[in-house]
């Protein structure tokens, strides 16, 4: 069953004729081919490749250093590509910039504001930078900022200047929206606010490439996801995609009585349980990593069975973005442990 | 209570489509007045909702000309009002003032990332700066009538000469410490350093530049120096259009200057203009290297 957001996109592909003319352009909304990006001699950007289709929902998710903001920033066209290409909307952000700008909203992760003037002062400037600017009371109403539309700039809490960035972003009523990290600092009701407004945006035909730390909010929104650690894309596609062959866990109590020798060991790759609480051999959780949840549980019942023991507490869950972007951030620290072994080594011999 | 929120954003509305000519086809010359009115009305909004600007822009040159000039009054140099004479010196240095007060704003809006939200939108460069100059530049005008008109009517000081003269002047004078602070503004690293860059330059101009003694009472060999610094060609400059003398080798207690013809008033003034011009260029070209939208990455 559609995710009620997904039916709101079908019902305005078929329905609104403005996003229907802006769909029918070939080009994507985002095409971002061999993208490298140097800090001096450090390659924050080493070599992603990604398409974004226009109206969908794109997440960069990664830990901090992992390259989101760089590449983000370059399809904004705040820096040139270092090597590689990067069309949005069919043009080069960074030498067509006016142009591109014109039709694209930008959230960056930190933006100042001018903490002089207030919440509808601040609007109101913005409007006159941006062409076809939408009404300021209407915006505000959007990001549930009406009601401190008279505050300083400088007395608004953390997550009401995101609201306000979030504002300032859609003032124009972009194609195309980049939010870097747009949800940090809010409350959680803010957060599910914004989700509700990008959900919005999106059934509206907007396309939204956003980064982010939190895990929920791109499995939540995201069409598609692709995860950088170290500059690279270490897995894109849909959630599914992603999560798909990351296995499941399978957890249970052991039962009275049992040791660990007496836990059965299940076909590769789940192989032998990892073992948790108790002591002295006497375990009191068993946790299986299966690959197919149907014959791991079959051959668990049949031990249960044999034993005639009972699998009390038993749980069965599939990867979350959460299990997979740990693991690939372990990986990459890994190879980064290495990669310092390996320079420490040629230190050594020089 | 979730659902009090997003009141009116049920219908998020997207530009209309594009009919045949987008908005983004609307004459480029109206477009960019726009973009230009927008900077300057933004500019000219903070300036005065700032204390310290407020301060250093606009109050400090009219109150120090109030102190200094005016026990000037009965005196005179150069066979013009000393008050006059000094005043002029006090316009000039507003300039410097102005100077200050931009390089603290473009750096501390550096440093706060305003600046490179600004650079996300599709305003031009250009108009970022042209605005900004120009909310100074009213406010220099301000203090031009102001400190003007008390010289005037307070000190009996003669009206101007040359307005034109005066006017060009005055011009050329507040772009060269517009666009210096500009560059400058790329070699300082951050807010809190922007005094440390900003101060000695203001201390230069106040006391090297002629603003309330002459050229002639500094030590010998400073004078050359001091005359080819910005501030200076321009006071002078300032002062032949003010009242139609020959400026430059005015001293206390020496004769009182030729009075100058309109061409010769231009002709007297062309050097200090061409320096001017030249300090203009140099800090073109220092900003088209040095300047910064963003504060720099570690």
């Amino acid at each position: 069953m559609p995710r009620a957001p997904e039916f709101l996109h079908s019902v305005f592909m078929r329905e609104n004729p403005t996003f229907r003319q802006k769909d029918r352009s070939t080009s994507p909304a985002v095409d971002v081919r061999e993208l490298q990006q140097f800090y001096g001699t450090y390659e924050a950007v080493r070599g992603v490749s990604f398409t974004v289709a226009r109206g969908e929902l794109f997440a960069l998710l990664g830990t901090n250093g992992a390259g989101k903001t760089t590449t983000l920033e370059v399809m904004e066209g705040y820096r040139a590509p270092g090597a590689g290409t990067v069309r949005v909307l069919g043009l080069d952000p960074y030498r067509d910039g006016p142009q591109v700008r014109r039709r694209i909203g930008v959230m960056l992760q930190e933006g100042g504001f001018f903490p002089e003037l207030t919440v509808r002062e601040t609007v109101d400037c913005w409007r006159g930078f941006i062409s076809g600017a939408r009404r300021t009371r209407e915006v505000l109403d959007q990001v549930d900022l009406a009601g401190r539309a008279g505050v300083r700039v400088g007395q608004l809490s953390g997550g009401e200047r995101r609201r306000l960035d979030l504002a300032l972003a859609v003032l124009n009523g972009p194609e195309l929206l980049f939010l870097d990290e747009p949800t940090t600092g809010m409350d959680p009701e803010a957060r599910r606010n914004t989700w509700r407004l990008v959900e919005e945006l999106r059934a509206n035909g907007t396309t939204v490439v956003l980064t982010t730390h939190y895990l929920e909010e791109a499995q939540q929104l995201a069409d598609r996801v692709a995860i950088m650690t170290r500059g690279r894309i270490a897995a894109a596609g849909t959630v599914a995609d992603v999560l798909s062959g990351r296995g499941a866990t399978i957890t249970f109590r052991v039962p009275a009585g049992l040791r660990a020798d007496d836990l059965p060991a299940l076909p590769a790759p789940g192989g032998a349980p990892a073992l948790t609480g108790g002591d002295q051999g006497v375990p009191r959780t068993a946790t299986y990593a299966v690959d197919r949840t149907g014959p791991a549980l079959a051959a668990l019942h049949r031990w249960a069975a044999g034993r005639d023991v009972e699998l009390d507490g038993i749980e069965v869950r599939t990867a979350s973005l959460e299990d997979v972007f740990l693991a690939l951030a372990e990986e990459g620290g890994t190879a980064r442990a290495e990669q310092t072994e390996q320079a420490g080594r040629k230190a050594g011999i020089r | 209570m979730t659902d009090t929120h997003l009141r009116a954003g049920g219908a998020v509305r997207r530009r209309p489509a594009p009919t045949a000519p987008d908005a983004a086809a609307a004459p480029s010359r109206i477009r960019a007045l726009g973009y230009f009115r927008g900077q300057f009305l933004l500019s000219w909004r903070v300036f005065w909702r700032n204390r310290r600007s407020t301060f250093i822009g606009f109050l400090l040159p009219v109150l120090l000309d109030l102190v200094v000039a005016a026990p000037l009054r009965d005196r005179t140099i150069g066979g013009v009002n000393a008050a006059g004479y000094t005043t002029i010196g006090f316009i000039g240095l507003a300039m410097v003032t102005s100077f200050v007060n931009l390089l603290t704003a473009v750096v501390s809006r550096r440093d706060e990332l305003v600046l490179k939200r600004l650079r996300g939108t599709e305003v031009p460069p250009w108009a970022v700066f042209a605005g900004q100059l120009a909310g100074g530049a009213v406010v220099l005008l301000i203090q031009t009538v102001i400190l003007g008109g008390v010289s005037v009517v307070w000190f009996h000081a003669p009206p101007p000469a040359d307005p034109v003269l005066f006017l060009v002047a005055l011009a050329a004078g507040y772009l060269v410490f517009g666009l210096l602070a500009l560059a400058l503004s790329g070699f300082t690293p951050g807010t809190e350093t922007a005094p440390l860059v900003a101060t000695p330059v203001l201390l230069l101009c106040m006391f090297g530049a002629g603003v309330f003694t002459p050229l002639q009472s500094l030590p010998g060999p400073l004078r050359p120096l001091a005359a080819d610094l910005p501030l200076a060609p321009v006071i002078k400059a300032l002062r032949t259009g003010w009242f139609g003398r020959g400026f430059g080798h005015e001293t206390w207690d020496g004769a009182a200057l030729h009075r100058l013809g309109v061409l010769d008033g231009w002709q007297s003034a062309g050097p200090s203009l061409l320096i001017t011009a030249a300090w203009a260029a140099a800090a073109v070209m220092v900003t088209r290297r040095r300047f910064r939208w963003e504060p720099r990455r570690d």
